[in-house]
């Protein structure tokens, strides 16, 4: 943002001599950070150390610093494991997947409910679609156990009711990730709208009343107000999404995994869990973790490049 | 911008570079300024008043500092009579740092990892891979010569059981966890087979004795409305796949080799990989076409947990017709209970008759270890060997006397009866720390009696099960540090194919086509040298035994 | 200024319409399995397992709620979550914003070294090890600024907050305010936080969600049973009442147990969440929109 003076050519405004005044002119700012820059230093960066674990063969009694340097060998254990490639795929399909029919859905909701008008209906609504957030994974997984079962489950007595036959939900490859899918967004997308809803509520009213004045009915308030002022928020959720495709949850895999659907369902963190039930699986659990992160950081940089060439919003 | 952009990421790869370098140089390890606390001053460098046997233990009293996992509804183990009638009688005072045993597992790890440690871990719950990796790197110490000096009842016990001493040592030749045992031989076979006869008889079926008979009265079970409601709701047999007690490895003997969760049995000392044999190739075919392919069987098989697969045998209507489980009240609760029946084993097509006989079975290596930093190893050995004295081993795992047991005129503990409304399990909880101790087959028979359930279910076993029960079984052998790690690296993924082909075969079928192709992807992911590292451990074990 | 509001188009009403039939759709989707597990904490597993309960409660029972209620580690356990949930959430959300403010400012010098420094983080961490011995020379075992400290001020959130103060706090209103005189530190507090109510609700509702339903960090860095959350309590009831095969001996009280634990399961759902549940509401005002009217007048 700009003044409406140029001062570019007076003398002491050189880029160095801004940036000195801008220091010293905002040092509270500074201060305003520093706490937080001296929690992260303390609490992040120095136990950072530990990342060689991956590198090592940690054992408890020689320490981090004892343990021996074993350089890339837990990576290529994890490389040259039988079903590496097939663990890969599942991860990232199942990520990906999630992503694209779960990221729109909160946007939806949240641009919906802002245009509701009754008060009451809209905090009813907020409230129920809020609640799944805390129904904890083992209660979610068993009631889709309930739901789909095919002796007594609900969806086959009405699929049985319409002539069909019952579908083995919780065993079938073929709808292990839609369930996944659909039961994280019913989990989920009460809770992450909230974020948009407070988005909307700081797009500035004005620009409401001047489109109703021009004419526009919702929809065009909805497309020319409501979404370009949550643009911001949206790009940046979704570049931190895309740097996180690896983080995939090991819980709700685990408990809907079953030997009819391995094949699908057999992702890192179920693979990490499985390597390490004999023991304590310190290095080879963070070797993968390591290997996780990498990915995520080139991916999360790439994203963020072409959402600032796109847009004007970035992390950085 | 750009340049923006570059100098950060160079500053913070920078910056990590240097906390990294800087970590380095602090370098004294948490394990070294600990030792030096733990190990030295404290609860008395000398050795006060140590008595070399009898009672009590030392003269004037001396602490120990013990960690130990503790059971939902039990106290704290200070509270517990059996430890405090112990405290009494050795004079050593235990401060229990007692963790709740849902958490214990992180707990432990992360203790053993920090280098905070206790002077003795009580039901240490040390897996075999533990035992040796901290033996190995002092973590843990080595207990035998302090068995020999100052463990009496121990060593008594070894010497009456050298299968018993074989368990506990490492392949290195040293000991470094005490063993806990209850030799009652209840887990033999796990897979019990159980059949409504109330249906049998309503239908006017026989009690079938061979397979095909059975699968007869499974069509019978589907078909003929057995509990006479009018709606096809019966569920002729209902499993768990690869469950601990409720798969259908058993059956698999009525094909002349039964399988298990292991897919390994042992025969004439040659270990054996049950699921790329012949044997089991025809009892998938049988299973897929005479009951999969026909809807005998619940589908849900596959995918239930224990609590979903237990309601089905409570239903309103009676819907169960066969199962496996461990016993029968569990399933169908008490009222039904003598609807049901257990089923000796099946005779197959070719005349086979056979049922498995369980895996393992020996001691728990790895309920009590001595870390480096006790100061008093040789009172810690002698605390502990009070209980594996065989009286005060039974207490320990079922109850103090005046409790639990009283003994009777031939000097056998026989349990006394329980208090009002209070289930055996929970008080057991309450009273018995169960941390150590081995009560022996003999034992049973002279110091303790068994609890009215287990004798029942004893003699279950010889009546159906031991007459056709194979002889060998893999016992639970103490590998090599080497020998684990090659197994973790090729078994887990080796068995869930298995495991998932199994079921696909079962459900799918298309045994046939497939099965060159599966049982050369087994071979693939490493199974010669997982049966060879198999083998060379029971043969070891076999030598150390002569 | 509601007169303009009243006034509908055709293409609002068919709006209205839409808007209404799909979220009442939604809302009984994601309702029913709700109100299942409602209906279920009180019914009888085995009711459940065959099916038998889909709209009322069958074979009726407290059980569960009485071994829940019966642990007296419940009631410490909530007041361990509040002090938990109040002290954190202060704490973090005022750091958040602290550390927000001044990355949200395009003439904040080293700002993309600050963002760096803190991403940094996202992807590369020590583990729990180092940093559980560290919390351990710290002397913060089994106190409260192990849960509190260590997480304190969140990447993700420290981003969301900078995004919205993006968004809402132009910079013309900073440059007016500092040509009348004002300091940064009196912009901040007298300007800017006014002005995000909504994204201050927001993280309070996150940070205290976040206490209340974490347990991982209590059952490392706490010793105590009397110093553990409710979640924490809430899980060791659902677990100690498993059962795996070591217990088999133990068979009488195998179904008992098993029978407890479903029951528990759907109960523990109740009691831990209600809390939450009830103060929504109250935090939902003020990220609704509606807040800013009135606020901005450059």
């Amino acid at each position: 943002m700009e003044s409406a003076v140029d001062n570019t050519s007076l003398p002491g405004n050189t880029r160095s001599g801004r940036t000195w005044r801008n220091i010293r002119r905002n040092y509270e700012l500074y201060l305003f950070i520093l706490p937080v820059v001296v929690i992260y230093l303390v609490f992040k960066y120095y136990p950072m150390y530990g990342v060689q674990i991956a590198f090592k063969n940690f054992t408890a009694s020689m320490g981090i610093w004892g343990s021996e340097w074993v350089g890339f060998e837990h990576f290529q254990r994890f490389f040259d494991s039988y079903n590496f490639w097939s663990i890969m795929e599942n991860t990232l399909l199942l990520s990906v997947l999630s992503l694209v029919f779960g990221f729109p859905m909160p946007i939806i909701v949240a641009l919906m409910l802002n245009m509701v008008m009754r008060e009451r209906f809209k905090r009813f609504v907020q409230t129920v679609i809020y609640a799944p957030h805390f129904i904890s994974m083992v209660v979610l997984v068993g009631m889709m156990h309930v739901f789909l079962s095919p002796n007594s489950g609900i969806v086959n007595h009405i699929i049985t009711f319409f002539g069909g036959e019952p579908i083995m939900f919780m065993a079938s490859d073929a709808w292990f990730r839609p369930l996944y899918i659909l039961s994280g967004i019913w989990q989920e997308t009460g809770f992450s709208a909230i974020v948009y809803l407070a988005a909307l509520a700081g797009v500035n009213p004005e620009l409401h009343e001047a489109a109703i004045m021009d004419g526009a009915n919702k929809w065009k308030r909805i497309f020319h107000v409501d979404i370009p002022g949550i643009m911001p928020t949206i790009i940046i959720l979704l570049v931190l999404a895309l740097g996180n495709i690896m983080s995939v949850g090991f819980e709700k895999a685990f408990l809907m995994q079953s030997d009819l659907n391995y094949s699908v369902s057999n992702i890192i963190p179920t693979y990490v869990y499985e390597q390490g039930i004999q023991r304590a699986q310190y290095s080879f659990s963070a070797a993968v973790g390591l290997f996780n992160s990498v990915i995520n950081v080139i991916l999360l940089v790439t994203v963020n490049y072409i959402a600032r060439k796109l847009t004007e919003n970035s992390l950085w | 911008m750009q340049k923006g952009k570059v100098w950060p990421i160079v500053m913070s790869v920078m910056l990590a570079g240097a906390l990294v370098l800087a970590g380095c140089t602090k370098g004294s390890e948490n394990n070294g300024s600990e030792q030096g606390q733990n190990g030295g001053t404290g609860s008395g460098t000398q050795v006060v008043n140590f008595n070399k046997d009898g009672l009590p233990i030392v003269d004037e009293k001396v602490t120990l500092h013990i960690v130990a996992p503790k059971a939902a509804l039990a106290p704290d183990f200070g509270e517990m009579e059996i430890f405090k009638r112990l405290e009494n009688d050795t004079n050593v005072h235990i401060e229990w740092e007692n963790i709740p045993d849902t958490d214990y597992g992180e707990k432990k790890n992360l203790l053993l990892a920090s280098g905070n440690l206790p002077d003795a871990f009580y039901n240490a719950g040390f897996s075999d891979y533990e035992l040796v990796t901290y033996g190995w790197d002092g973590t843990i110490i080595a207990l035998e010569d302090l068995i020999d000096e100052y463990a009496p009842n121990l060593k008594k016990l070894m010497e009456e059981r050298p299968d018993l001493k074989a368990a506990i040592t490492a392949p290195d030749g040293h000991i470094y966890g005490l063993p806990t045992w209850e030799e009652n031989e209840l887990g033999t076979n796990p897979f019990f087979h159980v059949i409504n006869t109330k249906w049998l008889e309503a239908l006017d079926l026989k009690f079938p004795e061979t397979l095909d008979e059975y699968t007869e009265v499974l069509m019978a079970f589907k078909n003929n409305d057995p509990n006479g409601n009018g709606i096809a709701d019966e569920i002729p047999l209902s499993f768990m796949h690869m469950g601990w007690c409720m798969d259908i490895g058993g059956l698999f003997g009525a094909f002349g080799m039964p399988d298990n969760l292991d897919h390994r049995i042992v025969r004439d000392g040659k270990v054996i990989f049950t699921a790329v044999q012949p044997e089991y190739r025809e009892a998938l075919t049988y299973f897929h076409e005479k009951w999969f392919k026909q809807g005998l069987v619940d589908l849900e098989s596959f995918t239930q947990e224990a609590p979903q697969y237990l309601a089905k045998g409570k239903t309103p209507e009676v819907t169960l017709g066969s199962f496996i489980w461990w016993e029968i009240e569990e399933v169908v609760g008490v009222d039904r209970a003598q609807d049901y029946a257990l089923v000796p084993p099946l005779i197959g097509p070719n005349g086979h008759r056979t049922i498995g006989r369980g895996n393992g079975g020996g001691p728990g290596r790895g309920t009590f270890v001595i870390t480096k930093d006790n100061p008093h190893p040789e009172i810690t050995m002698r605390w502990i060997d009070q209980q594996y004295e065989p009286y005060m081993a039974a207490q320990i795992h079922w109850g103090p006397i005046g409790i639990i047991y009283e003994k009777d005129e031939n000097g056998k503990l026989v349990n006394l009866p329980l208090p009002e409304g209070v289930s055996m399990g929970e008080y057991r909880q309450k009273v018995a720390p169960n941390g150590a101790g081995v009560i022996t087959k003999e034992h049973f028979q002279t110091i303790v009696d068994m609890e009215p359930r287990a004798k029942q279910r004893k003699i279950d076993l010889e009546t159906y099960y031991e007459p056709y029960m194979e002889p060998e079984n893999y016992p639970t052998i103490f590998f090599e540090i080497e020998e684990l790690e090659r197994i973790n690296r090729i078994e887990p993924e080796l068995m869930k194919y298995v495991n998932s082909e199994r079921a696909r075969f079962l459900l799918e079928g298309n045994i046939d086509k497939n099965w060159d192709r599966y049982v050369q992807t087994v071979y693939d992911m490493g199974l010669q040298e997982l049966m060879d590292i198999y083998q060379t451990a029971l043969d070891r074990y076999y030598a150390s035994m002569e | 200024m509601s007169g303009f509001m009243k006034r509908k188009s055709k293409g609002d009403i068919l709006f209205d319409c839409l808007n209404y039939t799909f979220l009442s759709i939604g809302t009984l989707f994601v309702l029913y399995p709700l109100y299942f597990v409602l209906v279920a904490s009180i019914s009888d597993p085995n009711m459940i397992y065959s099916g038998h309960v889909w709209l009322w409660p069958q074979g009726v029972t407290l059980d569960g709620y009485a071994r829940i209620f019966n642990d007296k580690m419940i009631w410490t356990g909530y007041m361990n979550s509040i002090l938990y949930a109040v002290v954190g959430t202060s704490i973090s959300v005022t750091l958040t914003l602290l550390a927000a403010y001044p990355l949200a400012r395009k003439d904040f010098v080293g700002r993309s070294i600050f963002m760096w420094f803190f991403m940094f983080t996202m992807f590369f961490n020590g583990g729990l090890i180092p940093t559980y011995m560290l919390v351990k020379d710290l002397g913060m075992i089994n106190t409260i600024w192990a849960l509190v400290l260590p997480g304190a001020a969140g990447v993700f959130n420290i981003i969301i907050v900078r995004t919205f103060f993006q968004s809402t706090i132009p910079d013309e209103m900073r440059e007016a305010a500092f040509i009348d005189g004002c300091t940064n530190t009196r912009f901040f507090l007298y300007i800017v936080l006014p002005l995000s109510k909504p994204i201050i609700a927001v993280m309070a509702l996150f940070h205290i969600v976040g206490f209340w339903n974490g347990f991982f960090d209590a059952l490392i860095y706490l010793n105590h049973e009397s110093k553990y959350p409710l979640q924490l309590v809430l899980r060791n009831i659902l677990v100690q009442n498993q059962v795996n095969s070591s217990m088999m001996i133990d068979v009488e009280s195998y179904a008992a147990k098993l029978r407890v634990t479903e029951l528990i399961k759907y109960g523990v759902i109740i009691v831990a969440s209600l809390p939450l549940l009830i103060i929504y509401p109250f935090l939902q005002r003020y990220f609704v929109k509606g807040v800013m009217i009135g606020s901005i007048k450059g």
